[in-house]
């Protein structure tokens, strides 16, 4: 089975590792940690993830921003961003708002409940690609 | 025999008595008669008589009417013209007791007929003849003082009689009716007044007549071209000696002064008097003014606290929920490690887990209190809420057993809610309602309409609005009543205020009233709790219809 590339950025090193090694230990992920707000574009060009799991409130640059020049770059933008914040309420969360597009998941997230948003992006982009070749014409 | 008793002789002694007579016989008589207790001074003439006046000081004279230098009555005449202090008793003749009588009448004292007299009369003679003169001067004294009072008095004074004829009049009033006293006398109102005045007048003094009392007013006067004049009048009737009415009498003065000082200080008085209610007044509205500037001060620190408060709720949140992720993610590796379901491991995942849980509520409570927001309201239906509801907060009844009682009116018109956010507060109101049941009990949830009474618009203690409710505006109410403790009163104006919980601890945030107030004040509504009679508490939440 093919492992997904899942690049998380957030400036709490804690955090990341931990999501790292719950997500690795699945054997479905292969993940990259990113601490520092201001490497996240040079991190995903290198890495080049299918998803980013992107803090909101990080020194440096606000994840807000990050995921504007992701979808600005030609070679990220098709990447789907998940956002993982501590500043969302309990409402907010519970309706798993689309803001701006992208996903909001609240901290503390369960593994299970990442691991299923994750998958579920990741369907549906994959999804919108099948669909985008079909559409494509004959070479 | 016993000796017949002395005839009483009054008492006369040390008298200084000028005896006037020209017959020798007589004159020794009367000395005789007068005794040694007197001191007797003998003359012959009316001359002699009159120079030993002029020399020494005499009690009483005897006066003989006929001497060689004066006869009659002229020898009276002219020692009283030139003695009118002196007690003068006559003595007169048998022919001549006509002269003495007319000699009484013309100031003596009284007459003795010689030959007629003994020790015992004369002695009694000359004390009334002292005593008498003594009388008719103090009687003259009496009315000179009288007089002086009558005429010097700054008053008008008159007498009229029983036909409302003047009688009398002292010199002020003639003089102020420019007539004479002469001229008064005789005459009536009518003759000085005009006829209006007169006849109320002659009216006061028919009065005062009918009535025998005293009659006292205050007569105002306006003379030609003048300004008001006023004059105290007091009338009262005149009676004689056998007490009937025989006439009226008056005193009058001029009182313009003071009642003119008596206006200004009416006018004065009530001048106070409005400037003490306009003072009262503004010290009401001051105090009115005053009563809201606190009322918004202590809105405006509430404000204040709330904000600060939940600008640090955030900043606690923001911090506190990274370390819970950490914490979150490394439960959850545990949890999928071989040993996971196996004890102790499993226990102390599963208490891990809730402590998460618990943790995460806090901060969930926090960042809801933190961002108020703003609500989108729309039409919905109250019940369908409260179901809904109920149903999110199932799991808090089933143990221990709490039986649930609907009492939904149907039919309620459409609630004007931010659906999720009233959610949030009846989830709330239920979870602190099955909290307050640990031994079970019944949850009851009552919705209805009603017309707010004016007492009922206004805000009660304990509730909390952001806009008041109108008299007779109709609005969508629902209770929630358990049958659990309830709350202490001390602590009942409390449960609003933010880290305030009468849970035990780990049971509670503090902050689940404090949100839920919030989210009703944003739509404009009210909630407050309430201690039922029996037991338990009531939360009663306030809602505007769709048509408000």
């Amino acid at each position: 089975m093919e492992q997904k590339r899942i690049l998380i950025i957030d400036d709490e090193s804690t955090f990341t590792r931990m999501v790292r090694i719950n997500l690795e230990q699945t054997k479905r992920y292969v993940v990259r940690e990113e601490n520092r707000a201001l490497h996240a574009l040079a991190s995903a060009h290198e890495f080049k993830p299918d998803l980013i799991l992107l803090d909101v409130i990080m020194p440096g640059a606000d994840g807000g921003e990050i995921a504007s020049r992701i979808r600005a770059d030609n070679a990220l933008k098709h990447v789907p961003v998940v956002f993982l914040t501590a500043t969302v309420s309990r409402h907010e969360a519970a309706d798993g708002k689309f803001t701006g597009g992208y996903l909001f998941l609240p901290k503390p997230v369960s593994l299970k409940a990442l691991v299923e948003c994750m998958e579920n992006v990741l369907a549906a982009k994959k999804h919108e690609q099948t669909q985008a070749e079909v559409k494509k014409p004959a070479a | 025999m016993m000796p017949s008793p002395k005839p009483y002789l009054p008492s006369t002694p040390g008298l200084r008595v000028l005896l006037t007579e020209d017959c020798s016989a007589d004159a020794l008589l009367l000395e005789t008669l007068l005794g040694t207790g007197c001191a007797v001074t003998r003359v012959s003439t009316l001359a002699e008589g009159i120079a030993a006046c002029n020399q020494a000081q005499f009690d009483l004279v005897l006066l003989d009417l006929f001497l060689t230098d004066s006869r009659g009555l002229d020898t009276l005449r002219q020692f009283q013209s030139l003695h009118p202090e002196l007690p003068i008793l006559v003595m007169s003749g048998l022919d001549d007791e006509q002269i003495a009588a007319a000699a009484v009448h013309e100031g003596a004292q009284d007459y003795l007929v010689k030959g007629q007299m003994d020790e015992v009369l004369l002695h009694r003679a000359m004390r009334y003849a002292i005593e008498r003169k003594s009388a008719e001067r103090a009687l003259r004294e009496s009315e000179a003082f009288y007089q002086s009072l009558v005429e010097n008095l700054p008053q008008y004074i008159y007498r009229k009689d029983l036909q409302g004829l003047f009688t009398f009049a002292n010199r002020r009033f003639c003089t102020q009716l420019g007539k004479t006293l002469a001229e008064v006398v005789g005459r009536s109102d009518g003759d000085f007044f005009p006829p209006e005045l007169a006849q109320k007048y002659q009216a006061d003094d028919q009065q005062v007549l009918t009535s025998g009392k005293l009659f006292e007013t205050t007569e105002e006067h306006t003379p030609p071209g003048g300004e008001k004049e006023y004059v105290q009048v007091v009338k009262s009737p005149v009676f004689d000696s056998q007490g009937r009415t025989v006439g009226t009498q008056g005193i009058f003065w001029d009182v313009t002064a003071r009642v003119r000082g008596e206006d200004k200080l009416k006018k004065a008085h009530a001048d106070l008097a409005r400037s003490r209610e306009d003072l009262l007044r503004t010290l009401a509205d001051l105090q009115r003014s005053h009563g809201k500037i606190k009322e918004a001060q202590l809105q405006v620190i509430e404000m204040e606290k709330m904000h600060t408060i939940g600008q640090m709720a955030a900043g606690i949140a923001h911090e506190v929920k990274n370390p819970l992720a950490v914490i979150r993610m490394g439960v959850d590796f545990f949890s999928n490690s071989p040993d996971a379901g196996t004890e102790p491991a499993a226990t102390i995942i599963r208490d891990m887990q809730d402590a998460l849980h618990r943790a995460d509520s806090i901060i969930m409570g926090l960042l809801d209190f933190s961002t108020p927001g703003k609500v989108e309201l729309r039409p919905a239906d109250l019940n369908m809420l409260l179901r809904s509801s109920l149903n999110l907060v199932r799991h808090e009844l089933k143990a221990p057993l709490i039986t649930v009682r609907t009492e939904l009116c149907e039919n309620l018109p459409p609630v004007l809610v931010d659906a999720n956010k009233i959610k949030q507060v009846f989830v709330n109101v239920l979870t602190n309602a099955a909290h307050a049941m640990p031994e079970g009990g019944t949850l009851t949830v009552r919705t209805y309409i009603k017309k707010l009474t004016p007492a009922e618009a206004k805000t009660s203690p304990g509730a909390r609005q952001s806009h008041e409710f109108r008299a007779g505006e109709r609005v969508l109410v629902t209770e929630v009543d358990d049958t659990g403790t309830g709350i202490s009163e001390d602590k009942l104006d409390r449960v609003f205020e933010p880290f305030f919980t009468t849970k035990e601890t780990g049971k509670g945030t503090g902050l689940g009233l404090t949100v839920t107030r919030k989210i009703v004040e944003l739509h404009a509504g009210s909630i407050h709790i309430q201690n039922l009679p029996e037991r338990g508490a009531r939360a009663t939440i306030t809602l505007r219809t769709e048509r408000g």
